[in-house]
């Protein structure tokens, strides 16, 4: 019993970081229907970002500067998204324009390190011992700070004006326009909200494990099954698939098979889609392509 | 005998056997130039890899415009099966091994397929990269059948005619070009059959299709499966050429190598992948000696601005630039389609076995959207040979009713029936196949394919070739396609749209498409068909002219219509009874005149216009 | 009815690849000149210089040139300088295969210092029984490779078998009496956990395998600390799941030793442990270099300043090893490959040629039985603690 604590402490951590993958994805998948697959490029750069550029400044400074860091690059993506769609692109190809520059990204990440290994971590040292297993303070701060930063992403969407106005604008964007709502705008606001969310993702990653330019594959597509699991059209609902998702994982590769946890993970998630692509969550009975 | 002309020339051209046969003609005299060196060799096989691998993708990618990233987990099944099929089963001939490992790459292909053939575009790339990441899981892990991380180094080398055909010479060099050109031909012909014309219509709407009564799961599962056995194929060819297996090989990376070829060369194109793998092979060469950040920077920015900007690829640039230097005023074709004679006859056969259904019939149906109920209780029947009036005010719900009545929703009570059997929970390919035809407020034809293919595809549940016989062109499958053809002209004939047959059907009046719709639905001898508003948008004369066809359609023997309609003239020209749907309920139904005449219809439905309306049928009625 | 073009697409087509290709052919040298100018002798290099394990190849190209330019500048080989090739096999079979028949084919080299790893090694060796050009494996520790041995196929590097043979005397003569064992799913891991219970005999606490691509082996060190274990053996190549598990150790006060293979000696594992976490956790990998010798302590001094300081055992004494062994075969058989080579190799022996690896110069050698340069016995146990390695074990001394 006193082992599931260290269990659920992991698992948190761990599922706050591909949570904040999930609600990233969700977001701009919701107002764009693009498919960012550069995520985890993005995680990666912060968490370079965090363990190499800004390892000089206190955490939370850091953390704050990758916040930014993560707004900037996000506006980017979008100013990529415009100039595909002036130049009449579709969301496959967009989507596939979102590898490329997370390609890229990753490139100068790998220019930099040549295949290495880097830390962004630990936030705090030390650790408290429950019966035999050790759980570090680490994990516990940063399983804290992900599901804040989580939460704070959440109720944006869901409470504030922004928030509805991005659900409006992604559902009947007609209509939105008509109302008077300039979707673009939104959309664009999406789109630095997913960056924020991704890079602050990598940098909390960095934070708990060694990152190398390896880690990115595995970063995002944790993120992307969580976000399926949990309906990919509510950032709330993928939210909570990627943390379920990984309390999943952490337990099954605590008691039953240490080298199978991704197929485990995606056999479900595939199984999933092929039953119930909306996620989990209750949809409408229509049967629409 | 008179000189070929250029018109000939070009459908020579354009036949997949002439094409492989210059193809390979290339091919060969470019091996031959490499005098045997083996280094130039060795790059040479791996860019006829790339090519299979192209090919297998572009089908998916490009043709039937599915969005799957698991190619290069199919190419691994394939090369994994082959060396453990050889070194556990002892005495199996290689060539059987490459042909088990085929299989079990189709069957992983069908497995992705089969769970994945309805879903949109960004959920299939999500369920197959899951797919490719678990077999990448798998194979690393089991390490009794497979090695796990370190792989199998035991691989059997390729072996024909009792002869060893080792990696890097000019005999392997034959044989993987020999495999090339099985891929381009099955993929070719396939592409050119009923298969890629199905795919075709799939990719632009998946319900329209399925409509007319094709099933998509089989369809594109065929698709993936012949995908998944050319993968497999090129796979257990690169055992063989690489003498080891080891699972880093069949990862992202490659996936994002074959992405690249298909998209760099031309999706959805023949030569696409010919000019990709070209391409990408010497983008390999060229990046070796950089640094692999660079070479990553370089494919990367090259993907980037293809997507971008070139997403016809390299030779949809050449087109392009070669329509500058020789436009035409020619309209444009659709897809790839086969160009035959007409025959003068047209003999369908029966559509369907079993006792004529004489009744389509919802009994006290609720439907029902996030607790707000779109229909309560609503009852209608149809019979065969009459003709029904659906009408209500907007949003009252006579195209729920339809959609109810089509499986394209499933109601929360109630029943709905053909003739005994009961449609609820059908998916909406088997009604149509029992017999129900539809159309839709706006015509929901394949844009891209012609006005004749559109019709073609409405006698697609009457072929008698296989599938697989469709994919390579057997007699059969010609000689369905030279009856679709036929049968197709009729049609268009009988609803006045002939002299169209051949224009692409996304830029025919819209008038025009209209009846295609109406005749792709009466391909399928259906026994009911359902017409949603389909006089909007016509004119009065084009309007007369459909009420004469529809009229036509259901007299001596013919389905059933429904009509759903605001037009008060259409409905008293064709429908002997009608029904009145608000709010979600039936208000009234009964014959047409009294029906109209009632002070509660024309009060809640015709509301400003009443007394016009209420003037008229008074005066029709002397 | 056409669409203009479309007939002339296959042309078109068929006309660029086959220029494209024919362009490509026609830039290749292709027919015999010799690999550089008079009297050079081409040795290749067939290293993963970039990716995962680049610095890795990197550190071993600069010890192969360091050992190259030092022969050149005393006159070279009987007269004939030595020419070195680099070939990056970007840690790909596939690559490492083409990039061998490149050497052999366009470069005429006459033996390789490499490759590296396991799975590139396998890919190669079906070629050189082709080809007959020579490789000296420096890393890859699967047995299968030299035993027994292979013609062509040379290893001037530790087997896993050895070095999990010498963590298991280590450990005992530490007074270890309850180690653990971990190892990857991967040949390495396997043949290292198989070769510890062999050479331990009895029973370990508690034993954890784990997958080679694993992240994190919190859930493997949660059980290892649960079983009381007061050290642990560890055979993988898996450099960050370790590295993530030391500094997990260190920040939750866990210093029992960790002793390991040769990857634990490496500046990438370092890296990723961090040298603060090493500082507290003791941490032991394999290396055959003979780090206390002073022919390596005389040697590595002019390699810090030309190479930037490096901690002692990165060097990569195998590779030099492997510069000196081509170097004297190449001069018997006066600079002539294939059959002679393979022969003149098989004379090789420790007592004729400078080495920096092993334990007792005599005890190293070739034979047409044995293809491995070392002895058994020849694993040291390094210290890694972040900024140095020093030697701890060697096993026919104290």
């Amino acid at each position: 019993m006193s082992s599931l604590i260290a269990i659920l402490v992991d698992a948190l951590a761990f599922g706050a970081v591909y949570a904040l993958v999930a609600v990233g994805f969700s977001i701009v998948l919701r107002a764009s229907r693009v498919a960012q697959f550069g995520a985890g490029y993005v995680g990666l750069l912060g968490a370079v970002l965090l363990g190499n550029v800004f390892s000089a400044l206190p955490s939370w400074i850091g953390l704050v500067l990758c916040a930014i860091a993560g707004a900037v690059l996000g506006l980017v993506f979008y100013a990529m998204i415009v100039v595909g769609r002036r130049l009449g692109a579709s969301e496959v190809q967009l989507s596939l324009a979102c590898l490329a520059a997370g390609l890229l990204i990753g490139a100068i990440v790998d220019w930099s390190h040549n295949g290495g290994f880097f830390s962004a971590g630990p936030f705090v040292g030390g650790y408290f011992t429950i019966g035999s297993d050790a759980v570090l303070w680490n994990e516990v701060v940063t399983a804290i700070i992900g599901l804040a930063v989580l939460g704070l992403f959440c109720l944006v969407v869901s409470r504030t004006m922004l928030g509805k106005a991005m659900t409006a604008a992604a559902k009947a964007p007609d209509v939105a326009a008509v109302s008077g709502l300039q979707t673009s705008r939104v959309v664009m606001i999406a789109w630095v909200l997913a960056g924020t969310a991704l890079l602050l993702a990598g940098s909390l990653f960095g934070a708990l494990a060694p990152v190398s330019s390896n880690s990115a594959f595995p970063l995002a597509i944790k993120g992307f099954a969580g976000a399926v699991v949990g309906g990919v059209d509510s950032p709330g609902g993928a939210a909570l698939g990627a943390l379920l998702l990984s309390v999943l994982d952490v337990l099954f590769i605590r008691y039953v098979n240490a080298s199978y946890d991704e197929m485990f993970i995606f056999g479900l998630l595939f199984v999933l889609l092929a039953f119930r692509p909306s996620g989990l969550r209750r949809g409408a009975t229509l049967r629409l392509a | 005998m008179r000189t070929p002309t250029s018109a000939w020339w070009r459908d020579r051209l354009r036949s997949p056997a002439v094409r492989v046969f210059l193809g390979g003609i290339a091919f060969v005299l470019v091996g031959l130039s490499m005098n045997g060196d083996g280094y130039y060799l060795g790059l040479y096989t791996v860019g006829v890899f790339t090519y299979i691998l192209a090919v297998s993708l572009n089908l998916l990618l490009g043709f039937a415009g599915l969005f799957a990233l698991a190619q290069q987990a199919l190419f691994g099944m394939g090369a994994y099966t082959i060396v453990i099929v050889g070194t556990r089963v002892g005495s199996l001939p290689w060539i059987v091994c490459l042909l088990i490992a085929m299989a079990v790459a189709a069957v992983g292909g069908l497995l992705l397929a089969l769970p994945t053939a309805r879903l949109r575009g960004d959920y299939l790339a999500l369920a197959t990269l899951a797919f490719a990441v678990g077999f990448q899981q798998l194979v690393s892990n089991w390490i009794s059948v497979t090695g796990g991380s370190s792989g199998l180094v035991d691989v059997p080398t390729a072996r024909l005619f009792g002869h060893d055909i080792e990696p890097q010479t000019d005999a392997f060099l034959w044989l993987v070009g020999g495999a090339a050109a099985v891929s381009y031909l099955w993929s070719a012909y396939l592409v050119r059959s009923r298969i890629g014309r199905c795919l075709h219509a799939l990719r632009d709407s998946t319900l329209a299709t399925e409509s007319v009564g094709i099933n998509p799961t089989v369809i594109r599962g065929f698709a993936f499966a012949v995908s998944g056995a050319l993968a497999g194929l090129g796979g257990g060819l690169f055992a063989a050429y690489q003498l080891v297996v080891v699972p880093t090989q069949y990862g992202f990376s490659l996936l994002i190598l074959i992405i690249l070829a298909v998209l760099i060369g031309g999706i959805g194109t023949d030569g696409g992948p010919v000019v990709g793998a070209v391409l990408v092979t010497a983008l390999q060469r060229f990046t070796t000696s950089l640094h692999p950040a660079t070479a990553t920077v370089v494919y990367a920015a090259i993907l980037l601005v293809v997507m971008l900007s070139f997403r016809g690829g390299a030779i949809g640039l050449a087109l392009s630039l070669w329509q500058r230097v020789r436009p035409t005023n020619h309209a444009p074709a659709a897809g790839p389609s086969w160009v035959g004679p007409k025959p003068a006859t047209a003999d369908l056969g029966p559509l369907r076995d079993g006792p004529i259904i004489d009744r389509l019939a919802m009994t006290a149906v609720d439907v029902v959207f996030g607790g707000v109920h779109a229909l309560t209780g609503v009852s209608l029947s149809l019979r065969r040979g009459e003709v029904v009036g659906l009408i209500g005010p907007n949003g009252a719900g006579k195209t729920t009713a339809v959609n109810a009545m089509t499986g394209v929703i499933r109601p929360a009570k109630g029943r709905v029936e053909v003739g005994e059997a009961s449609m609820l929970g059908r998916r909406p390919y088997r009604v149509a196949r029992m017999g129900v035809g539809r159309t839709y407020q706006h015509p929901q034809l394949s844009p891209g394919l012609s006005v004749l293919e559109n019709v073609m595809l409405g006698f697609d549940r009457s072929a008698r070739a296989t599938l697989v016989e469709a994919s390579v062109h057997s007699p059969r499958s010609r000689d369905d396609e030279r009856r679709f053809r036929a049968a197709s002209a009729e049609l268009l004939d009988r609803v006045g749209a002939q002299e169209f047959a051949d224009r692409v059907a996304g830029a025919v009046p819209y008038a025009v498409q209209r009846k295609v719709e109406l005749a792709r639905v009466l391909a399928g001898r259906p026994a009911f068909v359902l017409l949603d508003e389909p006089a909007a948008g016509l004119n009065d004369d084009e309007r007369h002219e459909l009420g004469a066809v529809i009229s036509s359609i259901a007299a001596e023997g013919g389905p059933g219509v429904l009509v759903i309609e605001h037009n008060m003239d259409l409905v008293r020209q064709v429908c002997a009874r009608v029904v009145v749907l608000v709010n979600g309920s039936v208000l009234l139904s009964g014959p047409t005149d009294e029906v109209l005449r009632d002070p509660r219809v024309v009060e809640v439905y015709l509301g400003a216009h009443a007394e016009v309306v209420q003037e008229q049928a008074e005066v029709s009625n002397g | 009815m056409a669409v203009p073009g479309r007939s002339w697409r296959a042309a078109a087509t068929g006309v660029s690849a086959v220029t494209l290709a024919v362009t490509m052919t026609a830039c290749s040298s292709s027919g015999g000149s010799s690999g550089g100018g008079t009297g050079d002798w081409t040795i290749g290099i067939l290293m993963p210089t970039t990716g995962a394990l680049g610095a890795l190849g990197t550190q071993i190209e600069n010890s192969t040139k360091f050992a190259v330019d030092r022969i050149n500048a005393s006159g070279g080989v009987k007269g004939h300088k030595l020419k070195l090739i680099k070939y990056d096999t970007a840690l790909d079979p596939g690559t490492a295969a083409s990039q061998y028949t490149k050497g052999v084919t366009q470069d005429h080299v006459l033996a390789f210092v490499g490759p590296l790893t396991s799975p590139e090694t396998a890919a190669v060796i079906p070629l050189t029984q082709r080809r007959h050009v020579p490789i000296t494996i420096v890393g890859a520790t699967d047995t299968a490779f030299t035993v027994p041995p292979k013609p062509y196929v040379f290893r001037i590097s530790s087997t896993i078998q050895n070095d999990a043979a010498a963590a298991v005397n280590y450990a005992a003569k530490r007074g270890c009496e309850r180690p653990a064992l971990m190892g990857d799913t991967a040949v390495t891991g396997r043949d290292y956990m198989a070769a510890a219970r062999a050479e331990y005999k009895k029973s370990f606490v508690t034993e954890q395998p784990f997958a080679a691509d694993a992240t994190d082996l919190s859930p493997e060190l949660a059980k290892i600390r649960a079983a009381k274990a007061d050290c642990i053996l560890l055979g993988t190549l898996n450099l960050g799941a370790v590295g993530g598990m030391v500094k997990k150790m260190a920040e939750s006060g866990y210093d029992i030793p960790v002793i390991g293979d040769s990857a634990l000696t490496l500046n990438v594992f370092t890296g990723a442990a961090g040298a603060d976490s090493l500082a507290k956790v003791p941490v032991y990998g394999t290396s055959i270099a003979n780090v206390d010798s002073s022919a390596f302590k005389t040697t590595f001094a002019p390699f810090a300043r030309k190479y930037g300081g490096l901690p002692k055992g990165e060097i990569n004494p195998a590779a030099w090893d492997a510069v000196h062994v081509i170097a004297h075969a190449l001069g018997e058989t006066s600079g002539k490959g294939g059959a002679a080579l393979e022969g003149a190799l098989q004379g090789s022996s420790g007592s004729k040629i400078q080495t920096l690896t092993g334990l007792d110069a005599s005890t190293n050698g070739f034979s047409a039985s044995r293809h491995d340069w070392v002895p058994p016995q020849a694993s040291r146990l390094l210290r890694n603690d972040g900024t140095n390695l020093t030697l701890a074990y060697q096993a026919s001394g104290s």
